[in-house]
């Protein structure tokens, strides 16, 4: 596995990449453009 | 008068005055603006000292209380005149001061609050507020303005200080989230965490770049950076007590600025991405993401806030002591080295050594020892004839030294790698490789065609082209590499 996995925000839409380690974690992501903080499972996509 | 950045600025204005420029236009750091500029600059191959008058602070408000000072490590004049040395220095020699400077520690001496520039304005409690500092966004996609200067801490046991890069998030107005990559700081807040302590803690916004320079010294755990950042200052660094922890935690006396309050315990939290050395974003993370809960902010008034940001191109000069690390460690396998190179965004990964090859097998023992050390990846080695700091040196020796099949080897992953490489298939192992490109001993090779010496000695280029026309003639920078 690499180490980015991109995440898109369930509020703006954007991409951002977080570490693999952040899947299955239970931390909330951190929108760094729209600063929105939210569960993995809200993402509407993921791609490792 | 003790050694300060603002020592420093007063000695580059007599020296170098056309590298300091104020820019007096209003700036927003948290939305690029001194990024762009310093982007542009760097493309035209200009890095002067950058003063911003008028940076606005996090409240988007013009900050009336500081300045924001970039660049003061960027460039070869700016570094010898922050060491203190002569300006026909070469790099090599540089890294060599800084090996001697690391050897001839001076411990800090303590002097009272009264008698620190620091302490001149002291924010506690409630008045504590990060975002009144002109803190910059560096760069797209990163998750919040970013502090990147190095941060103190103690070793519980020992009272050993460290002084390491860490960078921090900033949460809230006395709240960062610091990544701490697995070194000394790592230990040593882990130490406190296990035994459920709070880490005592202080980061320094700015300082003479001898003092950021010395920061980055990379060595042994008992080894005190303070006595390290001395040797770099030639002068004993000034210390005093900190707001939050007395004398259980000293910062530098002539600082211009320093946060300072404690790693919480038990806590995690979520940092990043962050546009990292390398040249990419390094990814949203959290396991060693440490909550920095700031108690005070003490500063001097007209306080100047620095940062740093990677250039286009080389790093800056301020990791001149990780290159003399280098040094110090192939010497000791392979005393014919010459030249170790580690700068460019390709820094932290790729290292470039030159040496006076005399035996078969030099060039992998001083590989392997360049390999021992920090996140090496791949070691490139040449000739002495070869300059290691050109790249049109490097790809040349490269064409016409190397039978791939004999001289690259490929490492198996067994190296701990670094976070911060795309490139890593494993959580943390990396592979490597190791070119030879020297020329072989047992065997002729052909000769590098030139000018004689004698040639090149006995004609005067002004004998033959005066200097009113030569002036003229411009510089062509299409037909190398740099």
């Amino acid at each position: 596995m690499g180490q980015a996995v991109e995440v898109s925000c369930p509020k703006c839409r954007k991409i951002f990449v977080v570490n693999p380690h952040m899947l299955g974690s239970g931390m909330d992501f951190h929108c760094p453009f729209c600063d929105l903080y939210f569960p993995e499972k809200d993402s509407p996509k993921i791609r490792k | 008068m003790p050694k300060s950045l603002r020592t420093f600025l007063e000695e580059c204005q007599r020296e170098i005055p056309n590298e300091v420029v104020h820019v007096t236009k209003e700036v927003d750091p948290a939305q690029y603006d001194v990024t762009a500029v310093i982007k542009h600059l760097g493309a035209m191959k200009k890095f002067p000292i950058l003063i911003f008058d008028r940076p606005r602070n996090l409240h988007g408000r013009v900050s009336s209380e500081f300045k924001l000072v970039m660049n003061c490590e960027i460039s070869q004049r700016k570094t010898q005149i922050a060491l203190g040395v002569p300006r026909e220095m070469n790099r090599t020699q540089m890294a060599e001061v800084c090996l001697e400077r690391e050897e001839h520690r001076i411990p800090p001496v303590i002097v009272d609050k009264k008698s620190a520039p620091v302490k001149e304005v002291v924010k506690k409690g409630p008045e504590v507020d990060l975002y009144e500092l002109p803190i910059m966004r560096h760069h797209y996609m990163d998750g919040g303005p970013y502090i990147v200067l190095s941060t103190i801490t103690r070793d519980r046991k020992s009272g050993i200080y460290n002084c390491s890069y860490h960078r921090m998030e900033v949460k809230s107005k006395n709240k960062t989230a610091l990544y701490a990559s697995p070194r000394h700081l790592w230990k040593i807040f882990r130490d406190h965490e296990d035994n459920n302590l709070e880490c005592p803690v202080a980061t320094v916004l700015g300082h003479h770049p001898a003092y950021h320079m010395g920061a980055c010294y990379s060595g042994p755990f008992e080894v005190s950076e303070f006595d390290i950042i001395g040797g770099y200052l030639q002068e004993p660094l000034r210390l005093t007590p900190s707001e939050t922890w007395g004398e259980d935690l000293l910062i530098p006396a002539d600082a211009e600025i320093v946060i300072e309050g404690a790693l919480i315990p038990g806590k995690r939290i979520v940092e990043g991405p962050f546009g990292e050395a390398p040249g990419y974003l390094g990814p949203q993370r959290y396991t060693t993401c440490v909550h920095y809960e700031v108690r005070a902010i003490n500063y001097r008034r007209g306080g100047m806030y620095q940062s740093v940001i990677t250039p286009e191109g080389d790093k800056p000069w301020m990791d001149l002591p990780r290159e003399g690390a280098y040094l110090r460690r192939c010497r000791e396998a392979i005393p014919g080295v010459t030249a170790v190179c580690k700068m460019g965004r390709h820094a932290h990964y790729n290292v470039f050594i030159s040496m006076k090859k005399m035996s078969e097998g030099d060039p992998g023992r001083a590989a392997a020892a360049a390999l021992t050390f920090d996140h090496t990846k791949n070691v490139f080695v040449f000739d002495d004839d070869i300059d290691v700091y050109n790249p049109t040196d490097i790809l040349w020796a490269l064409a016409t030294r190397v039978q791939p099949h004999q001289q690259v080897s490929v490492l198996q992953p067994l190296f701990r790698g670094n976070f911060l490489d795309p490139s890593l298939v494993d959580e943390i192992k990396t592979s490597g490789m190791i070119i030879d490109a020297t020329r072989p001993l047992d065997r002729p090779f052909s000769p590098v065609s030139k000018c004689p010496d004698d040639a090149m000695e006995r004609i005067k280029l002004e004998d033959y082209i005066p200097g009113e026309i030569l002036q003229h003639i411009p510089i062509d920078r299409t037909t190398y590499w740099c």
